[in-house]
């Protein structure tokens, strides 16, 4: 079987004018609630699994007890900063 | 990690690297936080894509998504840097080197086994920020012993030898 390649029309230019195939624009971006939401999942599993490899360090190193003690609750209190952004934009959006 | 200490042995000093190599990870993040910004409004301008169909809301929702993202990132990094750290005790001298988290290298070298330390500042910005090297060599050993990127050397060579001096002949070379 033989596919013959499709060749874009010529512009005035001598370029291809690839317009057509390139589509539109502008890009209109819409983005819905369930990918907010989706988008949350992901970036909580992330988050989720950093916290606790964070936590198991600075909870194990023993020469800098006070500081990362510190470190863990400046860490989780912008976490939950963070997160409440996050579920203020989801349900108002 | 434990490190256990030894029967009378007590921290001299605690020597992290220089503040410039977490500065310039900071940099790297504030630049990715409005690296996104800059991109749509660039993609904007151009004609290419319009964001009229999102929200306030549901940018605020994505503008925190990635805030917490980079958060994240900032205390990984922060971590490593601050367990990449050099202990003196009057016994010996500790080196916990994090690459990565759960990628570490622990080193240890004692007092009554070196001979020479040698400080090495190289550089207009190491010169100017006081940053560099403690090299220690100890007897009956090729290996070299380093200290590196870190604040004011001369201060951690001037502990180790008030500490080690009593150990044996130990030589005290400067370099800049």
């Amino acid at each position: 079987m033989v596919v013959s390649p499709s060749v874009p029309p010529i512009s005035a230019a001598g370029l291809p004018d690839l317009t057509g195939a390139l589509g539109s624009f502008p890009i209109s971006i819409e983005l819905s609630s369930l990918v907010l939401v989706v988008l949350t999942v992901l970036v909580g599993i992330f988050i989720g699994a950093v916290s606790v490899v964070l936590i198991y360090h600075w909870r194990r190193f023993p020469f800098e007890h006070d500081i990362f003690r510190t470190a863990e609750r400046v860490y989780l209190s912008g976490v939950a900063l963070m997160l409440v952004g996050v579920v203020i934009g989801i349900l108002a959006a | 990690m434990y490190i256990p200490m030894e029967e009378g042995e007590s921290i001299v000093a605690k020597v992290h690297r220089h503040w410039l190599f977490i500065v310039l990870r900071i940099a790297v993040l504030v630049l990715l936080f409005i690296a996104p910004s800059i991109i749509v409004l660039i993609l904007e301008s151009a004609g290419l894509v319009s964001i009229e169909g999102v929200s306030g809301a549901a940018r605020l929702a994505l503008w925190s998504l990635w805030a917490l993202v980079l958060w994240a990132m900032f205390w990984q990094f922060w971590t490593t840097y601050y367990m990449d750290i050099w202990i003196v005790t009057n016994k010996r001298v500790i080196d916990i080197d994090y690459e990565r988290l759960f990628d570490r290298n622990i080193a240890m070298i004692r007092l009554d086994r070196v001979q020479d330390i040698t400080t090495r500042v190289q550089g207009v910005v190491g010169t100017l920020l006081r940053f560099g090297s403690v090299v220690v060599q100890s007897a009956g050993s090729d290996k070299e012993f380093v200290i590196d990127q870190i604040a004011n050397p001369e201060a951690l060579r001037d502990a180790i030898s008030k500490v080690a001096g009593e150990a044996g002949t130990l030589r005290v070379v400067k370099m800049e």
